[in-house]
């Protein structure tokens, strides 16, 4: 158990390239930092973190770690919120057990307690590189317009030939894939109806998969929680002839009944949901038999160790638990322990433009990939830091609490 | 009509409320509040919510509020997110109101009643939401809300002679005789908070028990059964230690016992409920109408409690009580924070056929609400009469506007970008 410490520094950073992410750094009064994030009104939760977060935390035993997290949760007077508390919460607990694991000189996955498998399955969420990162808050467009060619705009990609974009997947050893073709549609009737010809076009990208490579890749089709349950229901059976590999986040995770109802009107698994925080919503969702696959973003459910409970739970319930990433480097890499650690993870999400596009930029080691898998991180800690030409870079907007 | 600003007004006599007024091109403002974390309800109306409000009609509210909620995605809590809506919710009814030159409550379907019966919620002038006496730096809302006595031993004069909070702790009995002379016939007290720190909340010693219903007895006995009384619990306790609380209590003949435990676990609350016998009162602490329908489809409450600028505003407040109503239940208003609360909390009340009291804190009332609005409502011999002008009915004062404790930020076309 390492020696007494204090929690010395709390330092938050935003970048006008990444307007909706914020970088969290806790420092003991030993130096050693480790690293959070988050994504989403990044302003909001860093006012957040300094004005309230940082009262309580600066000077604090650092090794204390459930204890912080239940005295943090209780500052913001929610309850299963995934609102800006949370999110802040979330990248608190991962710079926590980050700076935990480093001073004790571990690897995170170690601290969780050690390695289940050695390499962990990926599938590649298609995204292009500046996915999530050009548009902000209520001002995002319902469907959004893909950006034009350029290798890995795998959105672009799956909307316009798809099975050449599994073909090349296929080549890198990934075999599973993530797609999103309903939303464009989304606009018109807000989620509440669509089409015949909505739903023809939109099953498009599955035909020219199977047409493509067959059975070889598994497609998985995110619905973003955008419709009502009837149209879930018929997007689902429109498109579950292609055999998808699950149905992600068909309606809005606030009504659990909703959920359930939808899971038993198809034949195929339900996945849900990066949109819920907490062991206590994922609980409701367990108990109503509401999901067969337990998602979860590490920095909205409530951070590494809020990820782990959730997925002890589901385990319980012989589901098995996949970490979400679309965010940011920091996330992937707390997603890869927890992926390697976990009894029941099978397969991490990834974004192969992410992670060769921006993710190098801003940290400075990214766990390997063989053959369509990540390997175990190295060194203690997440096995990453942020690059020094990120942190020199003078837009970024840093704000910095300390004890004194 | 279209939106031309946004803006946010703090004050530093108030760390925990935050005020907003929308602006319109037709010289009508709107007001709305809301409370706790205020920075980052700041931060989150100017950058991600103003370019989306800027130039819009403010009376289009059903298609704002589904349009930001969509933003704070699955949320049924009173997150920062929510909060900001609902404070904006409030603005827009107030400018729906004046520029229908209507109170808000005629515009939600008239009045079920000209006044409602009102209860006291036992805190002195300093509770939850000012800068303590001393000036210490206000410390966030889990704290706070447990600061009993933080406040009262350190010697300074009372501000007047509404220290209910230290009069239900000690002199409860005196304290039920005030108010009843004053004509308010209902009571919330909370003596039990004081014992969670002990254990965390998990367990409740016998002897913290007995000392915990002093002030219930103090109450019976001085006055009988013509004050009734609920017991506020703030979502402390596990279940085991509850119900021991409860059990105890039931002698007292509650009006209700609210928030026992926290609001995460609605079936944990349903158990609780079906192993006691006072009624259940819950919860200020959720928000929206999806949150509300769970807790109503598991039997979890006998009486809805919804805080207007919590729950999601004006407009989520109306549909949670109607909603309330297919589940034959009450609805209840809370009021334990900011004047623009109360009001708006009183025309849900004067409009909904099953409201049935309304929540004030008479130190709050008389003491410095009246500093920061031109208007309170007319509160007398245990009644909150029906608000007779436009809108809310309240505006923040202008000298508010000029304290130099004061300070504004402001969206506009200039500022979104």
């Amino acid at each position: 158990m390492p020696e007494a410490a204090r929690v010395a520094q709390i330092e938050t950073l935003i970048h006008p390239d990444h307007p909706r992410i914020i970088w969290v750094n806790v420092t003991s009064d030993g130096g050693v930092t480790g690293h959070g994030e988050t994504f989403f009104g990044p302003e909001s939760v860093e006012a957040f973190i300094h004005n309230d977060v940082a009262t309580y935390l600066l000077g604090k035993d650092p090794n204390k770690l459930d204890r912080h997290w239940r005295e943090i949760n209780r500052l913001g007077i929610t309850n299963r919120s995934r609102g800006v508390e949370m999110r802040a919460l979330s990248a608190i607990d991962m710079a926590l057990w980050d700076l935990y694991a480093r001073r004790t000189g571990q690897p995170l996955y170690q601290v969780l307690g050690g390695l289940t498998r050695d390499r962990i399955r990926v599938y590649n969420t298609c995204a292009g590189n500046s996915y999530g990162r050009d548009h902000r808050g209520l001002s995002r467009r319902a469907s959004p317009t893909p950006e034009q060619g350029g290798p890995l705009d795998d959105m672009h990609a799956f909307l316009t030939d798809a099975g050449a974009l599994a073909e090349e997947l296929l080549e890198e050893g990934i075999t599973a894939m993530k797609i999103w073709p309903f939303d464009q549609f989304a606009a018109e009737f807000n989620g509440q109806h669509l089409t015949l010809e909505q739903l023809d076009e939109g099953v498009e990208p599955f035909r020219k998969i199977r047409a493509a490579v067959g059975d070889r890749m598994d497609v998985a089709l995110e619905m973003h929680s955008i419709w009502n349950l009837p149209t879930a229901i018929q997007i689902a059976r429109k498109v579950a002839p292609y055999n998808p590999m699950w149905f992600e986040d068909p309606v809005r995770m606030d009504n659990i009944d909703a959920l359930a109802d939808f899971r038993r009107h198809v034949d195929q698994p339900v996945t849900a949901s990066e949109m819920v925080a907490t062991r206590w919503h994922f609980r409701e969702m367990l108990q109503r038999h509401a999901m067969d696959v337990c998602m979860f973003d590490i920095c909205w459910v409530g951070g590494i160790s809020e990820a782990k409970r959730v997925a002890s739970m589901a385990e319980a319930h012989n589901i098995p638990a996949a970490p979400h990433d679309c965010v940011g480097p920091i996330t992937l890499m707390f997603g890869i322990h927890l992926s390697l650690n976990l009894p029941n993870a099978f397969i991490q999400e990834t974004v192969r433009a992410f992670n060769r596009g921006w993710y190098p930029e801003v940290v400075t080691q990214l766990a390997e990939m063989e053959d369509g898998c990540f390997l175990p991180p190295e060194g203690p800690g997440i096995g990453t830091t942020l690059k020094p030409s990120f942190l020199s870079d003078n837009r970024l907007i840093r704000r910095v609490s300390s004890v004194g | 009509m279209k939106i031309t600003s946004v803006e946010t007004i703090r004050n530093a006599e108030y760390p925990a409320l935050i005020w907003l007024r929308v602006n319109t091109d037709e010289n009508i403002s709107g007001l709305g509040e809301t409370s706790f974390g205020v920075e980052a309800v700041e931060a989150l109306i100017h950058t991600e919510i103003a370019p989306y409000l800027i130039g819009k009609d403010p009376t289009h509210i059903d298609a704002h509020w589904d349009a930001v909620r969509k933003f704070a995605r699955a949320d049924m809590t009173r997150n920062t997110e929510i909060r900001a809506l609902a404070a904006l919710d409030v603005a827009y009814w107030d400018i729906f109101g004046q520029s229908t030159r209507l109170p808000i409550y005629r515009l939600l379907g008239g009045p079920a009643r000209e006044r409602i019966a009102i209860y006291n919620t036992c805190a002195g002038y300093h509770y939850a939401l000012r800068r303590s006496k001393n000036g210490e730096t206000y410390t966030g809302a889990g704290e706070k809300s447990l600061n009993l006595s933080g406040n009262l031993s350190d010697g300074t004069a009372d501000e007047g002679p509404y220290e209910d909070l230290r009069a239900f702790l000690n002199n409860a009995g005196d304290l039920a005789e005030s108010l009843l002379s004053e004509g308010t016939t209902a009571m919330k007290i909370w003596p039990f908070d004081q014992f969670y720190e002990e254990t965390d909340g998990q367990r409740i010693s016998l002897e913290s028990l007995k000392k915990g219903i002093e002030p219930f007895e103090k109450i019976r006995k001085r006055v009988g059964n013509k004050i009734q009384v609920a017991a506020e619990m703030h979502s402390l306790w596990s279940q085991p230690a509850i119900l021991r609380i409860a059990k105890a209590l039931e002698e007292f003949d509650l009006m209700w016992i609210e928030d026992p435990i926290p609001m995460n676990n609605m079936d944990a609350l349903a158990d609780f409920r079906s192993k006691i016998d006072i009624p259940v009162c819950a919860s200020e602490t959720i928000a929206t109408r999806e949150a509300f329908r769970e807790m109503f489809e598991r039997n979890a409450t006998d009486i809805a409690m919804l805080d207007v600028t919590w729950c999601g505003g004006i407009s989520e407040a109306k549909k949670i009580a109607t909603m309330a109503e297919t589940y034959k239940l009450p609805i209840a208003p809370h009021d334990c924070t900011g004047p623009v609360t109360l009001m708006a909390g009183l025309h849900i009340n004067i409009n909904a056929p099953n409201a049935f009291i309304q929540e004030t804190v008479r130190a709050y009332n008389t003491g410095w609400y009246p500093k920061i609005v031109d208007r309170m409502p007319d509160i007398r011999n245990g009644y909150a009469y029906a608000p007779t002008d436009p809108g809310l009915g309240m505006a923040l004062r202008p000298e508010f506007f000029t304290d130099p404790e004061t300070t504004i930020r402001t969206s506009d076309a200039t500022t979104i970008g």
